[in-house]
């Protein structure tokens, strides 16, 4: 086995190339942003946008924390807090978690990783974005717009992110701008995801198969299936809502023939899938980041891709686990279950596939391989709460309880917003072309761990002793008050976690040291165009010959192969580090 | 900030309150059959979960902490595994096994909690959810409660569970799990509760502005209680009060306020009453100190002109029979009213809830009458000797 040494050199301050200038908002001014068609610029619009979404989702679950540990003396009215946590919910899933991985990571990353100029429709996928933002100021403005015909309260949506009716149908104005705002959400992520489909299909660099796409791409591909397949139901099931609260119709009205049931249907065939949706791009994130960090290819590159598109075909046969206690037959709960546990299976599958991963790696512990086996941790617990759920007597008692709040957000929030994280710090340098501070990360990622569990894991002990979820206060005789307590302290910690990240980013970003073409000796293809990529993306490539193109071309620099080395010369010199090749067997 | 402040004595005397009522939470205390087999499987489920997190983590920090490299960046590669076929077989296969006998297991359980006897001797309560209580009917007996259900202990009962209005859900932790009541439809559960006692109730379904109120007392009796307390209730609404209070209110021939017809929107009853004041409460009468000084006897006057009767049953008041609040006999010894969402630790609480309702718990249907703190001093007079 080889064993040369390759020190790790940090870029002298000095190599910052004169791309990253071209690059700069400063030079063609807000025009550029508000026409770009670049898929690079839209991704760094989306990143931005729904992390400030995220603040505001964030900010809402502070008050909401703040609400359950006042029981006695609660801050608001049960209107209002109704209100918040529906808020909340929307932000944090429609606004955020969704469109962040496959609306942010997605268009920045999919086009470099297999080797594209930008994705197959630039204008399509701008309009992709600019729907996201004015959908989200509708969502928020129902908290200040009356009803111009006087039917409706004043108020925003507040029958939960669910919005079953007849109380949605009843709810104030809010909900009607509520349901129009995520059915554009929804439409953009139909448009998105065709995009992504046609351009991963259809636009990658010679050599690069579909098994050799990256597992991050592997991931979004099966994401926008999911969305063109999924979404279309979740509009429906809004229209259908929006006429009985606007055109007197009764699709869900028993009075006049319709089913509260039938909506549920709809809503769940889309928002099962979209679970998925919140989770898949993150797990494709998870799989780069652990391969790069633990300095190995992913163990079973094929099991982890296959079990994705497992969990995407899978994914549209579990929907009504959500709906065990509306009283539906035995046969389909069974049908159900038998469903959600066989789902289970290749997200196992991908768990042990990443543990192997780590297993005899050379573990580096910065802030992306901190956030990832933080994930891998937390997502754990939050599979295996999910069995409860899934145990159908089991979830007539754990159903709309705090332990379905805390099941969520160990997928949702240790799962996804931990990959988010990871991926912040991972792709940091090339977005930006600075390194951010590893010190920062570590202090992030530890709070957030602690902040995290204190806030969620007691939530499993409220849901089993009876908490009902969406309550805005509780009999003190309950006893709930005490875990309570202890959540909101977590939340105010978590909350100060993310202060220091936004400090970090924002910090980095002006002062940080340049990074470089590939600070971490990465896989992928974006690591082999500058930091930040010009416009064009790439000058020329390797023709590829594994999933892992840079570590081919460092080998092979390092055996002096000139034909291949040759051929991304342009490339390689226009970097500020030359790709430092890592010896192996 | 200042609300804040007020909040933090009572949240540390509370600090050591929850371990008391995890004793009462359904897997330690399940009190039905069908409670107790679901609390089985919670555990089943719980050890099964519990040994596949250890494995689970135990391997990942194991691994972690292991493999960890201080070095800034690996200047050799380690050896380069691509996978491991039969490693990850085994690694879907024996969870998938695992899965598959949880599955078997539960689905033999889940046929016999969800049997609905078709036998015409089992008892039926109907359950009818709406915005913002419960109302209860005990089979052909034509008796009804309000956010009040007792049941026979050892005696299988079917509930058949609807709503009025919007979705709620119907949740007894300690007796059964949560079934929808569902506008349109009408769901079955059923189950044999076998612990005599009290039990909280609550809806678990968001259902609006009330719905952390939405709560109801549950009470499982002797199978000979049970039954002289449905033969009560048939018979004319309510015991009288104990001697000490049956004695005073002194039988009117005239009820003044006509008791509306059980099911009509409680908005009717005060209707007939006179005019209330405006504003709430009038400020102009000064509030009576001593609620010693206020008699009982006025108080059952008042609640005849007022027509509470029309709403709710209450003993010892003539045509009192009401349904459409719960039952007034023992509210003064209750430890919370308005189906727990206040509580009741003397006469001022009472009166706080009677003067003005909807501030108290949002959502409700009882409305504010426009008491004056003399008339709600004497009402509540009244009421304390319901105990």
């Amino acid at each position: 086995m080889a064993t040369t040494a390759v020190p790790h050199v940090a870029a002298p301050p000095g190599a910052v190339t004169p791309d990253h200038t071209v690059f700069a908002l400063e030079r063609r001014g807000i025009g550029a942003w508000l026409t770009t068609p670049d898929h690079k610029k839209i991704g760094i619009m989306y990143i931005f946008s729904t992390f400030v979404f995220f603040l505001i989702g964030g900010l809402a679950a502070l008050l909401v924390r703040t609400q359950l540990a006042l029981p006695e003396a609660p801050p608001f009215g049960d209107e209002l807090y109704n209100q918040i946590f529906t808020i909340h919910a929307t932000v944090m899933l429609f606004l955020f978690v969704i469109p962040f991985g496959v609306g942010g990571l997605g268009n920045y990353f999919v086009p470099l990783m297999i080797g594209a100029r930008d994705v197959a429709f630039p204008k399509i996928n701008a309009l992709s974005f600019w729907m996201i933002v004015p959908a989200g100021l509708l969502i928020l403005s129902g908290f200040f717009f009356p009803d111009p015909t006087g039917k409706f309260a004043t108020g925003a949506a507040d029958a939960g992110w669910t919005s079953y009716p007849p109380l949605s149908v009843r709810g104030p104005f809010g909900q009607s701008l509520w349901l129009v705002g995520v059915i554009i959400l929804g439409t953009s992520s139909i448009i998105g995801s065709m995009n992504f489909l046609v351009t991963i299909l259809n636009m990658r660099t010679p050599g690069m198969t579909m098994h050799r796409i990256p597992l991050f791409v592997w991931a979004i591909l099966t994401t926008s299936f999911i969305q063109l397949i999924a979404t279309p139901a979740l509009a429906a099931a809004l229209l259908m809502l929006l006429a009985d609260r606007h055109l007197g119709t009764h699709f869900f009205d028993p009075a006049g023939g319709g089913d509260v049931i039938g909506y549920q249907h709809g809503f769940w065939f889309y928002s099962h899938p979209a679970v998925y949706i919140m989770i898949l791009p993150y797990f494709g994130v998870i799989s780069e980041v652990l391969q790069v960090f633990s300095r190995k290819p992913v163990f079973g590159y094929k099991a982890v891709a296959y079990s994705t598109a497992a969990i995407g075909v899978l994914g549209f046969l579990v929907w009504a686990h959500h709906m065990f206690t509306v009283g539906l037959p035995v046969i389909s709960q069974s049908f159900f279950m038998l469903m959600t546990m066989l789902i289970a299976i290749p997200t196992g599958v991908k768990i042990f596939n990443w543990a192997g991963t780590l297993w005899g790696g050379h573990l580096q512990f910065k802030a992306p391989l901190l956030f990832a086996v933080g994930f891998l941790t937390m997502f754990v617990i939050g599979g295996l709460s999910g069995v409860y759920s899934a145990v159908v007597p089991v979830d007539y008692q754990l159903h709309n309880t705090y332990f379905i709040v805390a099941h969520i957000h160990y997928v949702l929030f240790g799962g996804s917003v931990f990959a988010v994280f990871a991926a912040s710090y991972y792709w940091f340098p090339k977005i930006s072309g600075r390194l951010y501070s590893e010190t920062l990360g570590a202090w992030h990622f530890w709070l957030m761990l602690i902040g995290f569990n204190m806030t969620f894991f007691p939530m499993h002990i409220l849901g089993v002793m009876g908490m009902q979820r969406r309550i805005a206060t509780y009999p003190i005789e309950t006893g709930f008050l005490t875990w309570n307590v202890v959540e909101t302290i977590g939340a105010f910690l978590m909350g100060f976690a993310i202060l220091i990240f936004v400090w970090n980013m924002a910090s980095s970003w002006r002062r940080g040291a340049a990074a470089g073409n590939d600070p971490w000796l990465a896989n992928t293809l974006e690591w082999l165009t500058t930091s930040p990529p010009p416009e064009y993306n790439f000058a020329s490539l390797p023709r590829i010959r594994s999933e892992r193109p840079l570590r081919d071309l460092r080998l092979a620099a390092l055996r002096g192969d000139g034909r291949q080395a040759q051929a991304t010369r342009p490339a390689l010199e226009r970097g500020s580090t030359e790709p430092t090749p890592t010896p192996s067997d | 900030m200042r609300r804040l402040l007020l909040a933090l004595p009572p949240a540390i005397a509370l600090l050591v309150s929850p371990l008391p009522a995890f004793a009462q939470s359904w897997p330690v205390n399940p009190a039905s059959d069908g409670a107790g087999q679901i609390s089985q499987l919670f555990w089943f489920t719980l050890v099964l979960a519990t040994i596949v997190f250890v494995l689970v983590e135990g391997l990942l920090i194991y691994s972690s902490l292991r493999f960890r490299r201080r070095s800034p960046l690996a200047s050799v590669e380690p050896p380069q595994i691509h996978g491991n076929t039969r490693l990850e077989v085994m690694w879907a296969a024996v969870p998938a096994l695992i899965l598959v006998g949880l599955f078997g297991i539960t689905v033999t359980r889940l046929g016999e909690l969800s049997q609905i006897p078709s036998d015409p001797g089992v008892m039926h309560i109907s359950v009818i959810g709406r915005q913002f209580s419960w109302e209860f009917g005990y089979g052909n007996s034509g008796v009804k409660t309000t956010n009040d259900l007792r049941i026979p202990v050892g005696q299988q009962v079917v509930f058949d569970v609807t709503s009025l209005d919007v979705i709620h859900a119907f949740w007894v932790p300690n007796l059964w799990g949560q079934i929808d009541a569902n506008p349109g439809r009408i769901n079955h559960i059923t189950y044999t509760a076998n612990q005599a006692g009290e039990f909280r109730g609550v809806c678990a379904m968001l259902c609006g502005a009330g719905h952390s109120g939405m709560l109801f007392r549950v009470t499982t009796l002797s199978q000979g209680d049970f039954q002289s307390w449905l033969q009560q209730q048939q018979a004319g609404g309510a015991p009288a009060p104990k001697p000490n209070a049956a004695a005073s209110p002194p039988p009117s021939p005239v009820v003044p306020a006509p008791a509306a017809s059980p099911g009509l929107q409680p908005s009717v009853a005060p209707a007939a009453s006179p005019a209330p004041a405006p504003g709430g409460p009038a400020p102009a009468n000064p509030p009576v100190p001593a609620p010693g000084g206020a008699s009982p006897e006025e108080g059952a006057a008042l609640i005849r002109q007022k027509g509470c009767g029309g709403c709710h049953t209450i003993p010892g008041i003539q045509g009192a029979n009401g349904t459409v609040g719960p039952n007034l006999g023992g509210v003064a010894s209750r430890p919370r009213i308005a189906g727990g969402a206040v509580p009741n630790n003397g006469p001022d609480d009472l009166k706080r809830w009677i003067m003005n309702p909807p501030a108290l718990k949002p959502g409700t249907i009882m409305p504010n009458l426009g008491l004056t703190d003399d008339e709600a001093t004497k009402i509540v007079a009244y009421l304390e000797t319901l105990k």
